[in-house]
């Protein structure tokens, strides 16, 4: 943004098409950040909405001397993260490896329709630490600054989501086999009649 | 190394964040180990598949923000308004407590008038009045 300086010091001042300009230049960069990490239209517009509630709440927090995304991106991050925190996992991984599946199946997916299914159905707090080294270059230590944890829970988190992926795979692998087995004994059947 | 302390470094040493002495024992397992190489393979093309989904702000979700931030201002504005009213409605309360105590003082002294008129005897009157600590107490209870 251009001027962004200036900007922000009006929009502390009070000058509402100053707030139109940051809301219209940084919407969808929050909105995506937010909705890659949380995966659900409904969760991701309630935390968007509080991101910016949040923003303009504190503008006098903002210090316009520096550059405003890093400022903005901390306080998506640490609203998602609290929201995620609140939310227990429901699903077991085998449920999830099955629905994967169902849906492998029916709707004949490709490697990375695949791989964003599973994404998808991580635990959002080991898909947050995914996104964030892949989509905003954050290195573990990184991470375990923005959202106020130790780089031990950090590696934590990674370690589990690969076990989880890692499952997943072989579940939908040994669900394959057994519809493999099952379709090669009905052909077997077939041909004995 | 283990299989089962490979599988927990697989996502870390993805992200080229291993430490260097884990990397080499990490590296020396995997040449061994088939199955973990396996699936240090399946991980690795997975990262490398995940994409971001592009999403843009909902024209509604616009509407619902602004509203929000609007609803905001209004709270704060009203906020601000009592704080400046506050003093101004704590002063007039005063100011109607005390009339009123003096308006049953003169009743007070009325009744008391008529009793010595009755009885002939002298009555001290039973004068209540509110004291400005007590209202100020009473407001911030
Ligand atoms: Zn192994």
């Amino acid at each position: 943004m251009e001027n962004e300086r200036e900007i922000l010091i009006a929009f502390q001042k009070g000058d509402k098409s100053a707030f139109y300009k940051i809301y219209g230049e940084y919407k969808n960069r929050v909105y995506s950040l937010i909705y890659n990490i949380v995966k659900n239209r409904e969760k991701a517009e309630d935390i968007f909405q509080e991101v910016f509630l949040n923003v303009f709440k504190n503008k006098k927090k903002i210090d316009p001397s520096r550059p405003f995304w890093p400022y903005l991106r901390r306080i998506c991050l640490n609203a998602t993260f609290s929201f995620l925190r609140k939310e227990k996992a429901s699903v077991s991984i085998e449920k999830i490896a099955e629905l994967i599946y169902e849906d492998l199946i029916l709707k004949k997916l490709s490697d990375k329709e695949l791989v964003n299914l599973i994404l998808k159905k991580l635990p959002p707090s080991q898909r947050m630490v995914l996104i964030l080294q892949k989509f905003e270059g954050y290195s573990l230590k990184d991470i375990s600054s923005e959202l106020d944890i130790s780089v031990k829970a950090v590696e934590s988190l990674l370690s589990r989501a690969g076990k989880n992926i890692i499952k997943i795979y072989r579940l939908i692998e040994e669900r394959n086999n057994r519809n493999k087995n099952y379709k090669a004994k009905e052909v077997e059947k077939n041909e004995v009649l | 190394m283990r299989c089962s302390e490979a599988k927990e470094l697989f996502l870390i040493y993805i992200s080229g964040e291993i430490e260097d002495n884990l990397k080499k024992e990490f590296e020396e397992h995997l040449k061994k180990c088939t199955s973990c190489k396996r699936e240090f393979e399946i991980l690795s093309s997975f990262v490398n598949n995940i994409e971001e989904e592009k999403v843009k702000v909902p024209p509604e979700l616009d509407f619902k923000t602004m509203e929000l931030i609007e609803k905001q201002k209004r709270d704060s504005l009203f906020h601000q308004i009592t704080k400046f009213l506050y003093p101004i409605v704590f002063a007039l309360g005063l100011i109607i407590g005390v009339l009123l105590g003096m308006g049953l003082n003169k009743k007070e002294e009325d009744k008391t008038l008529s009793l010595i008129k009755e009885n002939t005897f002298y009555i001290e009157p039973y004068i209540q009045s509110i004291s400005a600590e007590e209202v100020l107490n009473e407001r911030t209870e």
